[in-house]
């Protein structure tokens, strides 16, 4: 212990300049509260460059404090020195912990509670986030340190690793909806596993190597975690986290009621397939009154005389309308099967993956200004000129609208949103049970929405249970349910 | 010459392995900037940053081979002078920094089919502001000991920026932007940049005098912060003037007062305009003289009145005072600074919040000065739709993506249209529904000049959006004609009624 604490000594007196400077650029950051954004380009500008110095700020800092005992070449000093590496491992630990972790921890409870929010309350999601902070931030540039001669090499590397990720956001990310969740803790297993294991054979062996194979693999490993499609299982992961209850889970079933009825208007979305437009009468049951659903992705599939077609899993609006239990999902389907089976009787199946939410809180916004919402953080209420299509006598022309506006700003989106004429869904409400991000801002903006000017009240929903029904109908034409 | 020559080899055998690295970013980064159909979106948006890093890290590199900065300078005791290495520095940089970048600006143009003749003051201006980056990182690394100091040192600067310019923006509001002259601004800062840098370098490199470096240094950061406040947009829009593309006789666009419309019909004070909304005179005009097809953009305004008790007013050149084309009805109304052809528009003054009014009339006598820029007549292109790219006036590309949704993305070379709009027509729609891509607004992307405001040779703009179905998709733009300015003495007999 006192081996570690001397090389901690010996490392703070070294970098204490460089540690101030990431001090400075976190106290920068905590000053920058997304609520404080206004129309100048200044703020823009101010937080495209913090969102560039603060990761600069803490990699250099990690990577200089690997450096100080290099792990590469023939000439280190230190395996000399009457310590071991388990002595200068903890050594670096503790000063990443008393330099990198505390100092951000520090500006996001104060930021938190000069927002007017209980830090307290927030203890939890704010420690959730050093968690993936120190997995996406600290433990990347400790790998990169251990595995680098110097800092020339740190930045070719981080060079070329930047050029790459650049090259990959200009793609799409599979959109995961609500079960985003899951994917982020993946990316982050398999950084946290990868690159301790590096650092950990880098200090015990010094094989170079191999160590720098580690680093780049757990770097596509993560990548392609971070890329990865939609996948089915992830919502046996989330049943872990939230199972059924008392009470039962909605069910659904084919409404052969409304068979040949189409729904009155529902516009396409850019994350809409391709393919040929089915509008499915469903119907729902067993959802406790006062309680909504959260619909997320569908898996639709068809058997027809001239063959089966399968969706796979799919994120889009597909489930939607939902109102005194009767609702819509939308299906689009192969032109080529669609051509062979549209006259024949098929059978069509499916699953929708439902999160079902409670009530948690209600709240009438008697005056503009900012609420803290317990739960849901600091929400501004307020009014907003927002430009709008509006479609007149065949001519579409942007027009300004008034309208009021929620915006709500807290450490973890827990809670989604809903106005009283809202239909029964919840779109793109939360569903994880901690706080991923790893962002250096205290505050997120959980959620934003317009509302009607003369809706009363606004509720905040708590997510409790998953469910994944089933539905079946036979005997269907297709033709009979193709949207105009 | 021969010591110059020598160093610069050595310099080129350490290196060599950043120089690939760093030239091959320079090169796909101009390369991708021109060619928006590769469908390297990211490689387009965001790899600004990255060339510029990797820039400075390779300057960085090569200064440091020497240091000037410790008690170890090893090249003191070699027979060449200060002179001789600093000459060996900067030939390294003229050919592994700003040769690539032209060459890569050049071939880019090259295969898009424009000569590099055409566009040599683009160019040229590209030049001067990549000799920016190269003198500011080669002073940085000057007083640097290592590349870890270097790193600590630019953060440091960067984090005192940043500070500064929060400090001042508290008291000064967000800093000032000239909109399509603002490539002017950005080439004063990079001059005042550059004398900094220099000052530095000859200090290091004469007299290796670290302390008084870093002090420079300091007060640099500091000027250049008070720097983006700094006025002068009627300046760098008279110079622009000047510049071109042309002159136009007085006779085009006259503005007169229209003492027919009421104040009532007038457009409502809204806030979305990017800034709170203040005291303000709306003005009914008449515009004449505008060129038929062509049509005149509203760049800013000032003017001068008196106030109630005989003392003058003044509205500064801000971009907020304007000349707008309102359409729509009074209720859901919208802006446009696009005047289309002569007719009816409003003259939109902001007032200082200072000036206290209780009648909440000002006198009737006001005098105002307009901006404006003449724009050509509409050019309209229809856009591929199947992932092939589009040739567009004045030397642009665009490149249309998306199914369900619509995604168009256009780089031009500069100088690039004054307007471009994407233009759904629709079954439902068969006036056509605008997008904006090209604006001239105060945060907008168009630049006058002959470089991009970023200072490049291209300018990439991009809207995405929900594409009705069916659609055709047309890209509507407008050349630059001439900048002038205009004036207008207003006279309304019972006064002005602050707004």
């Amino acid at each position: 212990m006192m081996r570690t604490l001397r090389i901690f000594r010996k490392d703070a007196r070294r970098l204490w300049p460089g540690a101030l400077v990431y001090i400075a650029v976190m106290a920068l950051a905590a000053t920058r509260s997304p609520m404080n954004r206004n129309f100048s380009n200044y703020s823009v500008w101010g937080e495209i460059l913090l969102q560039l110095l603060a990761p600069l700020a803490c990699w250099f800092l990690a990577v200089t404090l690997i450096h100080e005992e290099r792990l590469i070449g023939d000439e280190q000093y230190w395996l000399t020195r009457p310590y071991s590496w388990k002595d200068l491992v903890a050594a670096k630990a503790l000063f990443l912990v008393v330099f990198v972790n505390a100092p951000l921890f520090l500006c996001q409870f104060a930021a938190v509670a000069a927002a007017g929010l209980s830090p307290w309350e927030w203890l939890s999601a704010l420690l959730w986030r050093q968690v993936f902070f120190s997995i996406f931030f600290i433990m990347p540039a400790v790998a990169l340190g251990a595995v680098t001669r110097n800092l020339g090499q740190v930045v070719l590397t981080g060079v070329v690793i930047l050029t790459a990720g650049q090259a990959l956001s200009g793609n799409q990310f599979p959109d995961w909806g609500g079960f985003d969740w899951i994917r982020d803790c993946g990316a982050a297993l398999v950084m946290a596993v990868g690159t301790a294991a590096a650092v950990v054979l880098q200090y015990t062996r010094r094989r170079t190597a191999l160590a720098r194979g580690m680093v780049a693999g757990t770097l596509v490993l993560a990548a392609a975690t971070a890329y990865a499609p939609v996948w089915g299982g992830a919502f046996a992961i989330q049943k872990l986290f939230f199972p059924g209850r008392l009470g039962g889970l909605p069910h659904l079933s084919f409404d052969e009621s409304r068979a040949g009825v189409h729904p009155m208007s529902y516009g396409r979305f850019s994350s809409d397939p391709d393919g040929v437009r089915l509008e499915i009468p469903l119907r729902v049951d067993n959802v406790l009154p006062g309680a909504r659903l959260g619909a997320d992705w569908t898996s639709v599939g068809i058997d027809g005389p001239n063959g089966a077609w399968r969706s796979g899993w799919l994120n889009f609006h597909a489930f939607h309308g939902l109102s005194h239990g009767e609702a819509w999902l939308t299906v689009y389907v192969d032109p080529g099967f669609y051509e062979k089976n549209q006259d024949t009787p098929v059978r069509l199946y499916g699953k929708v993956d439902f999160m079902l939410y409670e009530r948690a809180r209600t709240m009438t916004a008697t005056e503009y200004g900012k609420v803290v919402v317990p739960g849901a953080g600091l929400c501004m209420f307020g009014r907003r000129y927002r430009v709008s299509q509006a479609h007149s006598a065949g001519e579409t022309r942007q027009v300004e609208v008034l309208q009021n506006t929620v915006e709500c700003y807290s450490p973890w989106r827990e809670l989604a949103f809903a106005t009283d004429r809202d239909d029964e869904t919840l779109h793109d409400a939360p569903y994880a049970p901690f706080p991923t991000t790893s962002a250096f801002q205290a505050l997120d903006l959980a959620g934003s929405w317009a509302v009607d000017a003369d809706t009363p009240s606004q509720a905040f929903y708590r997510p409790v249970a998953s469910a994944q029904p089933v539905f079946e109908a036979r005997g269907l034409r297709m033709r009979e349910f193709r949207m105009p | 010459m021969n010591s110059t020559l020598r160093i610069f080899r050595k310099d080129v055998r350490h290196l060599w392995p950043r120089i690939v690295l760093v030239g091959a970013i320079e090169v796909a980064v101009h390369l991708a900037a021109s060619a928006p159909w590769l469908g390297i979106a990211g490689l387009q948006t965001g790899m600004g940053g990255i060339e510029a890093l990797a820039q400075w890290f390779l300057i960085a590199s090569a200064i440091l081979e020497e240091p000037l900065v410790g008690d170890r300078q090893h090249w003191l005791t070699r027979p060449y002078s200060w002179k001789t290495l600093l000459a060996a520095k900067m030939l390294f940089f003229l050919v592994f920094i700003h040769l690539p970048v032209l060459a890569a600006d050049g071939s880019a143009l090259i295969l898009r089919g424009l000569s590099p003749m055409g566009h040599l003051p683009g160019l040229a201006m590209a030049q001067f502001f990549t000799l920016e980056r190269v003198l500011c990182g080669a002073a940085l690394a000057s007083m640097s000991a290592s590349l870890v100091q270097f790193v600590w040192i630019g953060l440091a600067a960067f984090v005192g920026y940043v500070l500064t310019l929060e400090i001042l923006s508290f008291r000064w509001g967000g800093i000032v932007v000239w909109g399509g002259v603002e490539w002017l601004h950005g080439a004063a800062m990079a001059a005042f940049w550059m004398l900094g840098a220099a000052a530095i370098l000859a200090v290091q490199y004469v007299t290796r005098r670290a302390e008084l470096s870093r002090q420079i240094l300091a007060a640099g950061v500091l000027a250049m912060t008070l720097m983006m406040w700094m006025p002068g947009w009627h300046a760098a829009f008279a110079l622009q003037s000047r510049l071109g593309p042309r002159r136009v006789a007085d006779s085009v666009v006259r503005i007169e007062v229209d003492p027919e419309r009421a104040l009532e019909t007038g457009p409502l004070n809204m806030s979305y305009r990017g800034r709170e909304p203040q005291d303000a005179v709306e003005v009914p005009v008449r515009i004449a003289g505008i060129p038929p097809g062509m049509g005149a953009q509203s760049d800013r305004v000032a003017a001068t009145g008196v106030t109630p008790d005989g003392g003058a007013w003044t509205a500064a050149w801000d971009s907020i005072n304007r000349l707008t084309h309102v359409i729509g009805d009074r209720s859901g109304n919208r802006e446009e600074r696009v005047l289309p052809g002569d007719g009816a528009y409003w003259l939109y003054v902001n007032v200082d919040q200072s000036l206290q009014s209780p009648e909440r009339t000002l006198p009737g006598r006001i005098r105002a000065n307009v901006a404006l820029t003449l724009l050509s007549a509409e050019e309209i292109t229809p856009l591929h739709a199947g992932g092939r790219p589009t040739r567009v006036p004045q030397g642009g590309l665009c490149w249309v993506s998306g199914k369900q949704s619509l995604n168009v993305t256009c780089s031009w070379p500069a100088p690039m249209p004054g307007y471009a709009v994407v233009r759904i027509l629709s079954n439902g729609t068969p006036a056509g529904f605008d997008i904006p891509l090209l604006s001239a607004l105060e945060y907008g992307s168009v630049s006058y000049g002959p470089c991009s405001n970023a200072g490049g040779l291209w300018q990439r703009a991009a809207i995405g959006g929900t594409r009705p179905e069916p659609s055709e998709i047309v890209l509507v733009t407008r050349r630059v004609v001439a900048h002038f300015e205009r004036g207008v003495d207003i006279y309304r007999a019972g006064g002005w009624p602050l707004q």
